[in-house]
């Protein structure tokens, strides 16, 4: 046993033992208070005996200077040994053991903190996964980060579809020393046939393209040179996923000849598993699994046919500007060239990974930002709680401090409990990701790229785990080194004091809250303004009927090899055999659907006017259409007619304009009547619609023309055109009857999924409603987990004040008064947390802005109903517990104490 | 054992009595040293006392702390000894046999 050995003389003045005896001083604060002074002695007694030993063997030089001072440096490891008594791994270890019986213990405490936590770090792990499957998963080609994307526009406007010619992009491929390969790629929408055809979302694309990804084929091979062109071989290369599930991973039909379309293709090979193609082209959200190369020679195609993607990739060593420079040269070439088809035009090279994901970036980190948030919330929560559990824990710890326990031993003791309920809780919040990043991915819709990579993986699963160990710390330690800290002073001075202990952490508890309730507002009027947004978007008339509108869209029916007259026939009996059906009350046909993203250009010249001069030329949107699917996409007939069957081949061309395009190119005059070139064959405008927001309800209506699908240059009647029907609500669940009647009529045609117009709504505002949707669930989260706060606050302070409201009680206020009085420290804290939070929401909403549509972000409905929400919210949740402090017996009350 | 410990129980055994005495005798430094004392003293194979005041008067220094081996080392002083000598070619400065001990 340790005998005190009373004060230390230190009258030495050698600066080595001043320094060392500050060494020791800094190191005995991590040895327990009951062992601290024995320790510091004995390392006093030690250091000078040494230091005399030294003195007496050879003269003072700096060698026995940091002698003294190194073996000063060793009563840290001595201190670490002796605090290790409750401090360490294996200590940590015990003191979970003992942290989890004293938790389970209090079950309801337990199930606040763990469900709290597992809300918080669940929320952040699903969005974490979206973020990470979206925007940081690396492409799975060669060197990614060296593929650029050829956006096509017109000179100082921003690229919108970025569509390029195909001949454009061959002189760019054969010209270029900076890009090692140019390649083309278009949408295709084949029809496996045989004996279940299935439509494939599918792709022209350059012969290299799967060289400049830089992928090697799972089965077969990729195609070559000659393998493009007129007069090529028909050939196709598939997926890993068709593959699988169409061929059952049969090697010995590569380089046989399967079904596509009508006609024979070889199939060339087989695209590695997982391949996913630069989501340039996307079919509502589907990737190409099917490819094909041109059949055309691509000198000899319209370089004004503007409907490519162009894809590159960097040669070795050169950077985006200088390749952006060598591009602007050509295409000043380009333009010199063939000035009809490129004046005014110019190509911007965009990083691949920019292209793809531009879009979602600023919104997600935007939601990833508001989740950190609601994480932040629930942390403060936790922290409250732990902090008024370990304030409970009090009079244990000060006998734990007088017994021997170093305040690291405390810290672990008290960490412990915060670290087992952060372990519950992040483990409930990955299964609560997992289970919810499904539906977080079927919200976005089609505004999400690449989310075939979005799940719960290594990554996520590592970000989770250093989220549950850093909220652990945030929420766990901080409330510790608080309590501990007082419980060291309390030990030492031996002295309890009643009143103060209860009121100490108040003060930290309401600042706490007041943090809560700031975030609240900042989330609740962000989720206010873009709900309001999403709202607007619903609400804007897009020009066509969103309700009791099916679309269907049918392949491999030999349209094409159908002369036209045939062709019309055909339609003209299919339709007809729909309309009979009883819930059918128009129906007809189109070849591109309103809200179906499909960006056209074709040139239209009215005839009253001069030639346009090169590059001069207006294109308008054009769209070919059978009689009855104006009437059944529920367009609007401003003047005039629609198309009807007497518009024929041989009858004069006819057209319906959307007002949009009357106005643009007949600009104050009455436009039916007028007549027009469109690709060279001359029509008269017959009637005037309605506008059509024809991609979506953000977007401005776009002039569009109708034209008559018997009379279309393109002989458009002979292609599978999209059925479209209308009727009561009820036609929306009558798929199979549809289904049904089309196969009566067409039994060889492969039938694209039968879907409501409302579908093609909900992908346009996929991303409106994301965000909306996101942000207004971590708003509520965030609301309802600051209310939890104030109503542990308010019940805090009326236990602790319960003397004192007794008194005052027992002197004649009225119970009213105490409640009042007790509600008054709510209120303080909502409206000072109101304040704060508005504060910041201003300066917030601002980056919300690009996610508006129709409301300001200073919008003062908004602004003022999310404060009156919150404060009238908070104070309904300080009154709860209010209420007690007008029931207080003062007879209770003061016995109590 | 550890080769410090199995040092720091050879040098106890041999006679060294403070801290920085072990130090000296086993070479090791003091952030070695001292968690092996303060696990021997806590495992009961080792007791501490305070000098006599009169001596540390004498010498006019405070007090330090001396370190014992117990009745319970006898089988951790053969280890140490058997440790040691497995250590080819190690001859310690004041350390001797357990029988010495």
């Amino acid at each position: 046993m340790l005998v005190d050995p009373g004060p230390v003389d230190l009258n030495d003045s050698d600066a080595s033992v001043r320094i060392s005896f500050a060494i020791v001083a800094l190191a005995a604060r991590m040895v327990p208070i009951a062992d601290r002074r024995g320790w510091h002695a004995e390392w006093h007694a030690e250091l000078l005996a040494h230091n005399a030993m030294l003195r007496s063997r050879r003269s003072r030089n700096t060698w026995t200077w940091l002698r003294l001072i190194w073996h000063a440096l060793g009563s840290f490891s001595d201190a670490w040994q002796l605090s290790a008594h409750g401090f360490g791994p294996a200590n940590l270890v015990r003191d979970l053991g003992l942290a989890c019986r004293s938790l389970a213990k209090r079950p309801g405490f337990l199930a606040t903190a763990v469900i709290t936590l597992a809300l918080g770090i669940g929320a952040n792990t699903a969005l974490f996964s979206v973020v990470r499957g979206v925007l940081l998963r690396p492409f799975p080609y060669e060197d990614p980060e060296r593929l650029v994307q050829l956006l096509g526009h017109r000179e100082g406007e921003t690229p919108g579809s970025g569509n390029v010619s195909y001949p454009n992009l061959h002189d760019f491929d054969q010209v270029s020393a900076t890009l090692t390969g140019v390649v083309g790629m278009a949408g295709w929408r084949p029809a496996l046939t045989g004996d279940q055809p299935q439509v494939l979302p599918g792709a022209t694309v350059s012969w290299d393209y799967f060289h400049v990804l830089g992928v090697r084929a799972a089965a077969g091979r990729f195609f070559e040179a000659e393998e493009e062109g007129e007069g090529r071989v028909r050939a196709v290369v598939i997926s890993h996923g068709v593959w699988t599930r169409q061929f059952a991973q049969d090697r010995d039909l590569i380089g046989r000849q399967i079904n596509v379309d009508n006609e024979s293709y070889t199939l060339l090979g087989v695209a590695p598993e997982g391949f996913e193609g630069p989501h340039l082209i996307s079919f509502e959200g589907e990737q190409p699994v099917i490819w094909r190369t041109p059949w055309f020679e691509a000198t000899d195609t319209f370089r004004s046919g503007r409907s490519w993607k162009g894809l590159a990739r960097l040669a070795p060593g050169v950077g985006i500007e200088q390749a952006q420079t060598e591009v602007s040269v050509i295409m000043g070439r380009l333009i010199e060239q063939y000035p009809e088809e490129n004046t005014d035009r110019q190509v911007t090279l965009s990083p691949l990974r920019d292209s793809v994901v531009s879009d979602s970036r600023s919104a997600l980190l935007l939601l990833l930002g508001a989740v950190v948030l609601v994480l932040l919330v629930a942390c403060v929560n936790v922290a409250n709680l732990l902090l008024g559990r370990m304030l409970e824990r009090q009079d244990e710890l000060l006998v734990r401090g007088a017994l021997g326990a170093g305040r690291g031993h405390l810290l672990t003791l008290l960490f412990a409990e915060g670290l087992a309920i952060a372990a519950i809780g992040g483990a409930l919040g990955v299964l609560l990701a997992y289970a919810s990043v499904g539906a977080l991915v079927g919200i976005a819709g089609m505004w999400l790229p690449r989310p075939e990579g979005v799940g719960v993986d290594g990554t996520v699963l590592a970000f989770s785990l250093a989220l549950t160990l850093g909220t652990s710390v945030v929420f766990g330690l901080l409330p510790a080194l608080r309590v501990t800290r007082d419980t060291r002073l309390s030990a030492v001075s031996g002295v309890r004091m009643a009143g103060a202990r209860s009121a100490l952490g108040a003060g930290l508890r309401r600042t706490l809250v007041l943090v809560q309730v700031a975030a609240s507002v900042v989330l609740v009027i962000g989720a206010g303004l873009l709900l309001r947004s999403f709202w607007n978007l619903q609400r804007v008339d897009l020009g066509v009927g969103s309700q009791g509108v099916m679309t269907v869209t049918m392949h491999g029916a030999s349209w094409w090899d159908l002369e036209p007259e045939a062709a019309t026939v055909g339609y003209r009996e299919l339709l007809d055999r729909i309309t009979a059906l009883p819930m059918v009350n128009a129906a007809g046909a189109i070849d591109v659907v309103p809200l179906a993203d499909n960006h056209s250009c074709d040139g239209f010249i009215p005839i009253d006017r001069p030639p346009p001069g090169p590059g001069e030329g207006e294109c308008a949107e054009v769209r070919s259409l059978t009689p009855g699917a104006l009437e059944a996409l529920g367009v609007h007939l401003l003047s005039g007619r629609t198309i009807d069957w007497s518009d024929r081949s041989d009858a004069a061309g006819a057209m319906v304009l959307s007002r949009e395009a009357a106005q643009h190119f007949w600009p104050d005059q009455e436009a039916l009547g007028k007549a027009a070139l469109v690709h060279s064959d001359t029509f008269s405008v017959v009637g005037v619609v309605a506008d059509i927001r024809h991609f979506g309800p953000a977007e401005a209506a776009t002039p569009l023309v109708f034209l008559s699908a018997q009379q279309e240059p393109w002989n458009g009647i002979t292609r599978g055109l999209t059925l479209v029907m209308s009727g009561p609500p009820a036609i929306e669940r009558a798929g199979q009857e549809i289904a049904r009647a089309i196969q009566d009529v067409k039994p060889a045609a492969a039938l694209e999924a039968i879907r409501p117009m409302r579908t093609l709504l909900a992908n346009t505002t996929g991303g409106s409603r994301f965000r909306a949707a996101l942000l207004l669930a971590f708003a509520g989260l965030a609301l309802l987990l600051a209310l939890v706060g104030i109503v542990g606050v308010i019940s805090q302070s009326v236990t602790r004040r319960q003397r004192e409201l007794g008194i005052r009680i027992a002197l004649g206020a009225a119970p009213g008064r105490a409640v009042r009085a007790v509600l008054g420290e709510g209120v303080r804290i909502t409206l000072a947390g109101l304040a704060i939070g508005l504060l910041a929401s201003l300066a917030m909403t601002r980056l919300l802005q690009s996610f508006m549509f129709g409301v300001s972000p200073l919008d003062p409905t908004i602004l003022a109903g999310g404060c009156v929400l919150v404060f009238g919210l908070a104070v309904l949740a300080s009154w709860l517990p209010a209420r007690r402090a007008g029931r207080i017996d003062p007879v209770q009350a003061l016995r109590g104490e | 054992m550890t080769v410090p410990t199995a040092l720091v129980t050879s040098a106890v055994a041999a006679g060294s009595r403070y801290g920085f005495e072990i130090m000296e005798a086993t070479g090791l430094p003091s952030g070695t040293v001292y968690p092996v004392l303060r696990r021997l003293e806590r495992g009961g194979f080792l007791v501490s006392t305070w000098e006599d005041p009169a001596v540390a008067l004498a010498d006019g220094r405070p007090r330090r702390r001396m370190y014992k081996l117990t009745g319970q080392a006898a089988p951790l002083i053969s280890a140490a000894a058997g440790k040691l000598m497995s250590l080819r070619g190690f001859a310690g400065p004041g350390l001797v046999s357990p029988e010495a001990g």
